[in-house]
């Protein structure tokens, strides 16, 4: 349990959002969901992995722990929000010498450890996200929008306070004007804001019919 | 199968710890959502790789050389590259407040064990040029009190200037002049700091200001000259500052008439500050005090208090009180009072910042032959961009004591010599 907590804990301070550090860039992309009928029943699939930009990538394959959170909701999702039910959290590290990517998901539960040489071995189980909800479902039959956002980040809102502290008192107390230039907006990571087009659960079937 | 009362019961407790652990799992959720600097995180990777640094690269900014990084990083050839060094790292990066993005990359080391660093790093662009300079115009319209003239009206002139990364290696210096409507100076600061001792965490910085009461008696608290030179040292949160300190009102013009004429000697002092002074905003808190026995005079041991606290709501501005008293012996005081509204206009990722405000200062200074008490209300635009403000303000109101009695002394000198002064109607 102890194992299995601390690198939640340690994500669920991460996704929190300062309102004095704003410590992402936002961008907008949009994607097409697909519907896959796995014999239990119908499954919306979010594939963000073609919206992985350059940056995330870098962030990824930068040698330290990275963590990752996509979230999926019905509604925009806010920046002082906490982070809804649907999201798949993983921590990931790429080792140098050995060139294998450890990865180890951490939401939804249980936690599971993967490790390869290929970017792959990260993204399938992290970009990947299956909503199975029966209410969910119902209501995205006809179609929809979800939201969902995707963050890659090295550094925790616990990160964002300590630099604003440090700044702070560098000020001295006696330099006027020092850090009146000062915009706050610090970046510390990448964040991906993505629209999700749901098409209707006929229209896909239909159109996986004539592609057959 | 269904019916089994074990398998009953095992469903049953199944949903319950399902249950009691979505509970727990979504309460620190909100936890951690709402007091997130409450609790340690811990980044630690356990079991996965760390690296010795075997060199370093930096690219994207040339503002800080690669020495004076290895400098502030404090990189051996012993340090290992985990998780916490990177969080280390990056705010004492960040910190230096020349950069707005600093990413850390290893790339395979020559050897097992070793990996190349790679620093990313990209200027902060409120700042200009690679020693991360800014510049301030304003404008100050000026009405005085109904009870003077209308020739009395001015304008001032404000320049500043101030750097945080002279010479590439983190000197700092700021430089700000008021020129009054007569081209003389109103308020002068230069000051300039060395650059912070990391591993003591300690800095050091250099005042010196004039102001003329005349023309801007909410600045000067209690004399007219000031020079400082000052050591700052972090302890939990404080900062205890301790130096030599020169206030005189000795010069003609930038002098508070009837006050002390001299007060030097060391200061020791105390200073909890948790705002960024920034050009918007913060929310928090400053309070000090300090000391200074005279070595001039002992009756002169002079004291320092200052107060300020700034309250931010959503969308609707900041207010600021702030509050400074100096008393000098038992003879002389001066205080002063302001109450600051903000609000911010205009707010995006890139360009152009700015802001409305608008305050309401005032001022009582108690001498041993007098007393002397001022208000203005200061209404005025700033705005940012690429590394200068704007600021154009207008005094709606404005009683200054040493103005008026300036006058008057005028006045009287003009009837002593038997002039008329311009503008004057009989």
């Amino acid at each position: 349990m102890k194992k299995s907590m601390a690198p939640r804990l340690a994500v669920m301070a991460l996704i929190s959002i300062s309102p004095f550090l704003n410590a992402s860039t936002d961008q907008l992309s949009v994607t097409r969901a697909t519907w896959e009928n796995t014999g239990k029943g119908n499954t919306i699939i979010l594939d963000v992995r073609e919206l992985l930009t350059v940056e995330q990538r870098e962030i990824v394959k930068s040698g330290f722990s990275t963590f990752t959170l996509l979230a999926v909701a019905e509604n925009r999702l806010k920046n002082d929000e906490a982070p809804p039910a649907m999201r798949l959290v993983c921590r990931v590290k790429y080792d140098t010498w050995e060139e294998k990517y450890h990865t180890t998901r951490i939401e939804p539960p249980p936690i599971q450890d993967y490790t390869g040489t290929k970017l792959d071995v990260w993204s399938k189980s992290c970009l990947v996200y299956k909503i199975s909800e029966p209410e969910i479902i119902n209501r995205l039959k006809s179609g929809g929008t979800l939201y969902a956002t995707l963050q890659v980040r090295q550094s925790s809102q616990d990160e964002s306070g300590k630099i604003k502290n440090w700044l702070v008192k560098q000020q001295s107390g006696f330099m006027q004007g020092l850090y009146s230039h000062m915009l706050g907006d610090l970046q510390l990571g990448g964040k991906v804001e993505i629209l999700v087009d749901v098409p209707s659960l006929t229209t896909s079937e239909k159109t996986i019919k004539n592609q057959k | 199968m269904a019916n089994d009362p074990k398998s009953k019961r095992a469903l049953v407790t199944h949903h319950f710890l399902w249950i009691v652990l979505r509970l727990v799992s979504q309460i620190l959720l909100i936890a951690f959502t709402c007091f997130p600097r409450a609790y340690a995180v811990d980044e630690s990777s356990e079991s996965l790789p760390t690296y010795k640094v075997e060199s370093i690269e930096i690219v994207g900014s040339t503002r800080l050389t690669s020495d004076y990084i290895y400098e502030q990083l404090r990189i051996s050839d012993a340090t290992v590259m985990s998780d916490e060094w990177l969080s280390e790292a990056r705010t004492t990066l960040l910190g230096l407040g020349v950069y707005k993005y600093v990413f850390f990359a290893l790339r395979k080391g020559s050897k097992p064990g070793f990996a190349k660093l790679l620093i990313t790093a990209k200027d902060d662009e409120s700042v200009v040029s690679d020693w991360a300079a800014g510049g301030e115009f304003g404008l100050s319209l000026v009405k005085p009190s109904p009870d003077l003239n209308e020739n009395s009206a001015f304008r001032g002139y404000r320049l500043g200037l101030v750097a945080r990364n002279i010479l590439n290696r983190g000197h700092r210096a700021a430089l700000l002049a008021e020129i009054a409507a007569d081209g003389n100076l109103a308020l002068g600061s230069l000051a300039y700091g060395l650059p912070r001792f990391v591993n003591e965490s300690i800095q050091f910085d250099a005042v010196l200001s004039v102001v003329d009461p005349t023309e801007k008696y909410f600045d000067t608290d209690g004399f007219g000259m000031k020079a400082q030179t000052i050591w700052t040292r972090q302890r939990r949160g404080f900062d205890i500052n301790y130096g030599l300190v020169w206030y005189s009102n000795r010069h003609e013009r930038y002098s508070i008439p009837s006050a002390p004429q001299l007060v030097s000697g060391p200061k020791i002092g105390i200073i909890r500050e948790t705002r960024l002074l920034s050009f918007m905003p913060n929310n928090g808190y400053r309070a000090s005090v300090s000391l200074t026995p005279s070595l001039v005079n002992r009756a002169q041991a002079t004291f320092e208090a200052e107060l300020a606290r700034t309250f931010i709501g959503q969308d609707i501005g900041a207010l600021t009180f702030s509050g400074k008293s100096l008393q000098v012996g038992r003879a002389s005081s001066s205080l002063r009072g302001e109450v600051k509204y903000e609000l911010p206009i205009v707010t995006s990722s890139h360009g152009l910042r700015s802001l409305l405000y608008i305050s309401r200062r005032a001022g009582l200074d108690r001498t041993a032959l007098s007393k002397f008490t001022g208000y203005e209300t200061v209404a005025g635009y700033r705005y940012h961009s690429t590394g200068f403000i704007g600021d154009i303000n207008f005094k709606i109101i404005s009683k200054n004591p040493f103005l008026e009695k300036w006058q008057t002394t005028a006045k009287s000198q003009f009837q002593e010599h038997d002039l008329k002064p311009t503008g004057d109607t009989p």
